[in-house]
């Protein structure tokens, strides 16, 4: 057997594992005849010493938690169904020919029989007619069903943004996010195709490389980035347009209760301006009655009135500092709105809690683009070492005898101290009792 | 030798061949050979497994003599695996040792 039909059997029976599995281990296979032969061996005894291809397939198999006689089992069951099939055909045909040999004259049996093979014969250019235009219409039912998703498509596409942007809980992954997930329950080898998975026994390993695990986790975070970006615009675009209203809306309010907080702080001034220019008046007065009354001049009376007058205009002045319009201490914002307090401190409430909502998915994100930076750097630091080579392994047994004392270290020192704290303790009880 | 021992011993051998430095496959299966005399075809197979399984990692290396060789490294888990493999191994030697020595120490008496 040469290199190539060994290559060719063996990857016959390994068809239940994916393609790159494949390709992978026909290369190795490969590899290792080519060296053989450079050593001196002939191919066919570098490739007898593989063994037979049934057992090296299977055992490879195993590797992978695959029934042996998976691969075998379906071309075997291809082969059973096909023989069935053309088995019937066959009954069907020989019926028939035998049926049209015994409708006729026994002088004719022999015709019957040619008869029956010319049945048999057209049945099978009926049998072919058939499948091909089953074939030709499968393939006219494939395009259709193609034109009509592009068709669709295009219909779709102008809507797709809207789409979007209606419905932003939606989050559509990416390929790599899809594929991150391994396309089905994880359970077996990533290896394995999923007819292949029949066979699959539960639990069995994922197959793939470190690196491969790393890009599938970092095609999943972007293609979710990109869905949290691109998804919500038209939402927010909304909500901005809805709260400018609002805000217009409520600065027209606050204006007006503005002007007429003005209009009625402007009166309560003039009161005050006029009593206090009253008062001084009056305070006016009072001191020129009070010089007369010194010089001996009888204003007693009306000093004393002028006195009371000018205390009047004074407390009139101050009591109508109480009738200004304005913010009172322990009132909260946007009372001037006219708004139930109650209603304003749910307000601010709900407020709070979307400030606090917002930080913790600001925050959220940011472990995410933390999280999603530090895999890159693994994956930066795994290529840097595939160029330059992996480093050169110390003993592990000198790493475990030193972990295990660190460990008694650690142990013995956290026992002591809790020794100590317990003997503390149990003086102190012994003091007490 | 009996194909059984060659067997249960056959994946201690190439984690310990592995642990010592990085391989190809072809190497190991050289490597391997000068221990116990192996089916090469048994050792591709072994080596899928235990990197199936996460003992080992897998990287290309250029090689100047053809294409780029896959090159075998122990992963932490599969050092633990193989030192637990040690220490099975050498418990298993001890009581088979010891009852060969007993078994033949009854007979004599």
């Amino acid at each position: 057997m040469d290199r190539q039909a060994f290559l060719d059997a063996l990857k016959e029976h390994l068809k239940v594992l994916e393609d790159e599995e494949q390709e992978d281990i026909l290369d190795e296979y490969l590899q290792h005849i080519e060296m053989k032969i450079k050593d001196g061996q002939e191919e066919e005894e570098a490739i007898k010493d593989f063994g037979p291809v049934q057992e090296l397939a299977a055992e490879i198999l195993e590797a992978y938690h695959v029934k042996p006689d998976l691969g075998q089992g379906q071309e075997r069951g291809k082969t059973r169904g096909k023989t069935r099939g053309q088995k019937r055909w066959r009954k069907l045909v020989s019926r028939t020919g035998s049926f049209a040999g015994r409708t006729g004259s026994p002088g004719q049996e022999a015709e019957g029989m040619e008869g029956g093979a010319a049945a048999g014969e057209l049945g099978r250019y009926i049998k072919r007619a058939a499948f091909s235009i089953l074939g030709a219409g499968k393939k006219a039912g494939r395009l259709i069903l193609q034109c009509g998703r592009g068709i669709f498509r295009a219909i779709k596409s102008p809507f797709r943004w809207m789409g979007a942007y209606m419905a932003p809980g939606r989050t559509r992954l990416s390929d790599g996010g899809a594929a991150g997930g391994c396309g089905y329950a994880g359970q077996g080898p990533a290896g394995v195709t999923p007819e292949g998975l029949a066979g699959v026994a539960p639990g069995g390993p994922a197959g793939f490389l470190p690196n491969a695990h790393v890009s599938r986790g970092a095609g999943a975070w972007a293609g979710r980035a990109q869905a949290r970006r691109t998804g919500g615009l038209a939402e927010r675009a909304g909500r901005g347009i809805f709260r400018s209203v609002r805000r217009l809306v409520r600065w027209l309010v606050d204006l007006t209760l503005w002007c007429c907080r003005m209009v009625w702080n402007a009166g309560v001034l003039f009161v005050m301006a006029f009593s206090a220019f009253v008062g001084l008046c009056f305070l006016f007065c009072l001191g020129v009655l009070t010089v007369l009354l010194c010089q001996g001049y009888p204003f007693a009376g009306p000093a004393i009135g002028c006195l009371g007058a000018v205390l009047c205009c004074a407390a009139l002045t101050v009591f109508s500092c109480t009738f200004f319009a304005g913010t009172a201490e322990g009132e909260v914002r946007g009372a001037g709105r006219g708004r139930k307090p109650e209603g304003i401190a749910r307000e601010n409430v709900q407020r709070e809690i979307k400030k606090e909502h917002n930080s913790v998915a600001r925050s959220r994100g940011l472990a995410r683009q933390e999280t999603h930076k530090a895999i890159e750097k693994e994956e930066e630091e795994i290529r840097e070492k595939e160029e330059t080579g992996w480093p050169e392994r110390k003993d592990p047994g000198d790493k475990r005898s030193r972990d295990g004392a660190m460990i008694k270290e650690q142990t013995d020192r956290s026992s002591g101290e809790d020794g100590a704290k317990r003997k503390e303790a149990l003086a102190d009880h012994g003091q007490e009792g | 030798m009996n194909a059984q021992f060659k067997k249960g011993v056959l994946e201690l051998i190439v984690l310990e061949s592995v642990r010592k430095r990085d391989m190809y496959g072809y190497e190991l299966v050289e490597e391997v050979s000068k221990v116990i005399d192996v089916n090469e075809g048994t050792i591709y197979p072994l080596l899928k497994r235990l990197t199936n399984e996460h003992y080992f990692e897998t990287y290309l290396r250029e090689s100047k003599e053809g294409p780029p060789r896959k090159y075998y490294h122990l992963t932490a888990a599969g050092v633990l695996y193989r030192d637990e493999l040690e220490e099975e191994w050498e418990k298993l030697q001890e009581r088979v040792c010891k009852f060969l020595k007993e078994q033949s120490g009854g007979k004599d008496g």
